[in-house]
């Protein structure tokens, strides 16, 4: 059980930043009865251990996360979720040890595809990357407040973040639903439709994508492109990950056209590599190291995405504008990738 | 006003006991002295020179140099145990970001646990940080830091060797002595 403390209900936000506990923004008294309640939602026992980070010594259990999630501001059942993004977050490919360490600084960036994700009135359409749904905010938040407090990633503690970013208070959202024939993103990485899934990638803020007046697909993929192959990006040159966000009219666009996801990978991935000449003109300097050996293929090209399926792509965003957004994962594949952990299994104990 | 009752937030758990690092003794015979390289830039010749420097000061046998694919993970155990099993000294480094400092740090504590003298080496924004990931593993107060001023990745080589010879006296005295 949790250390309990009592303090004054009106001194609840004083007390909480005077301990280093919020992101600097008021909280929710985690109170034993809405803990409780946020744990009622799962079948997890309180000492259930959602994962460990063997670099800190330290684990997560299902009770430190619901408190953390009762600060952020959840609804109780907005835990299953929670609780499946933690488990994401903890798996060993995504590395949090260095994610929440790095100078980077990066945020994780949270997408869920599903039916919950309707059930629980998260926002994937008109400013799902911006704020104004509790959902999004809060299971974003309790994410971040779970890396402060049980993994000590605060400043001056175990985050070395140079400049951080805006998505680091909290980054989450729904995937709308793509047009026909594209299936929904959980059901392409091998989940099952009624299913559930979030999806946890280190990432920068978002890049914003503008492309207003060609209709071609061709043309927003070369607009996109140019987002991702970006000398100012750390992986670019190296391989990386990173997420697309379609916003409807260029998926439209790219749909109606009969543009499969596999081929919007796969174009993006080869129309976002870059010379070396690039990068160095633009006073970036190349590699020769183990682990980020920047050695061009045959072609003379260096890999901004690591491959096609590094690409992950979702639909997202409102009506009324040819927006799209790039969200790099901040470092090279070999220091973190992205993971997907469906809701059902992670609450039944099996995530394989 | 009233009273109520929160619950803490916080990681209560109380930090592995018993660690310490490895004795310190006087290097009187030939040792294998390991680099764990984390491969950022720069660190391969920054270990190198310091290297070089210590084969003048204490009887190096050999050096041995394993590179590490990613600086953004410590060694895992099995290579920790067969590290140790042929080293008599370790300077793990070049820890210059924060995710790479706390994995050398890390990998310096494996090899204490295993009792072979180690220090890590990190550029000066990372103590503080370092510090707080050592009492998170059980070895609070952990002092076999070498620091070196910060950046090192955008040095010229004769800059680097020049910081290497002047911190090499430091890594000696971290492996020899507490």
């Amino acid at each position: 059980m949790a250390a309990q403390v009592e303090i004054e209900d009106s001194n609840v936000y004083a007390y909480f930043l005077g301990r280093d506990w919020t992101d600097g923004l008021p909280v929710v008294a985690p109170t034993p009865e809405r803990v409780d309640a946020m744990l009622a939602t799962t079948p997890l026992d309180a000492d259930h251990v959602v994962g460990s980070i063997p670099e800190r010594s330290r684990s997560v259990t299902a009770e430190k996360l619901a408190i953390n999630a009762v600060m952020a501001g959840c609804a109780a059942e907005y835990f299953p979720v929670v609780v499946t993004a933690a488990a994401a977050a903890l798996d060993a490919a995504f590395n949090v040890n260095t994610v929440v360490t790095s100078t980077g600084g990066p945020a994780i960036c949270m997408v869920v595809s599903g039916p919950l994700a309707v059930d629980l009135g998260m926002n994937a359409k008109h400013n799902a990357l911006g704020g104004g749904n509790r959902a999004n905010a809060t299971i974003g938040r309790a994410i971040r407040l779970l890396m402060r407090n049980v993994l000590g990633a605060r400043v001056g503690e175990m985050d070395g973040s140079s400049l951080g970013n805006p998505g680091k208070v909290s980054l989450c959202f729904a995937e709308d639903p793509p047009p026909s024939p594209w299936s929904p993103v959980r059901v392409d990485l091998g989940f099952d439709i009624d299913e559930t899934t979030v999806t946890v990638l280190a990432s920068e803020a978002p890049h914003q994508i503008a492309n207003h007046l060609n209709g071609d697909p061709d043309g927003i993929m070369r607009t996109i492109a140019a987002a991702m192959r970006n000398p100012a990006q750390f992986a670019v040159g190296k391989g990386g990950q990173g997420l697309v966000v379609l916003g409807p009219e260029h998926a439209g666009a790219i749909i109606r056209a009969g543009w499969s996801r596999t081929r919007v990978q796969q174009e993006l991935w080869n129309r976002s590599r870059i010379r070396p000449e690039e990068l160095e003109d633009n006073g970036v300097r190349i590699e020769r190291s183990a682990q980020h050996a920047m050695t061009p293929d045959q072609d003379g090209l260096l890999n901004a995405m690591a491959s096609p399926d590094d690409v992950y792509v979702v639909t997202a965003g409102g009506h009324g504008g040819g927006w799209s957004a790039f969200l790099p994962v901040w470092a090279p594949i070999v220091h973190s990738r992205a993971v997907t952990c469906g809701v059902r299994r992670t609450i039944e104990g099996d995530r394989s | 006003m009233s009273i109520i009752m929160v619950l803490s937030p916080e990681y209560e758990k109380v930090a592995p006991e018993g660690m310490r690092p490895a004795e310190r003794r006087a290097v009187d015979e030939p040792v294998v002295l390991t680099l764990v390289d984390n491969c950022k830039p720069n660190a391969r010749a920054i270990l190198n020179y310091i290297a070089a420097e210590l084969e003048r000061l204490l009887p190096i046998e050999r050096v041995d140099v394993h590179a590490k694919g990613t600086s953004a993970a410590p060694i895992d155990e099995q290579t920790a145990s067969d590290l140790a099993t042929r080293s008599g000294l370790v300077i793990a480094g070049v820890g210059d970001c924060g995710g790479c400092s706390a994995c050398s740090l890390q990998d310096a504590i494996q090899l204490e646990r295993l009792g072979v003298p180690a220090v890590v080496v990190v550029t000066e924004p990372f103590v503080p940080m370092i510090a707080a990931f050592a009492t998170s593993l059980g070895m609070s107060g952990y002092s076999s830091i070498v620091v070196l001023p910060h950046p090192v990745s955008s040095l010229r080589d004769d800059e680097l060797r020049e910081i290497a010879v002047r911190a090499a006296p430091d890594v000696a005295r971290c492996l020899t002595t507490h």
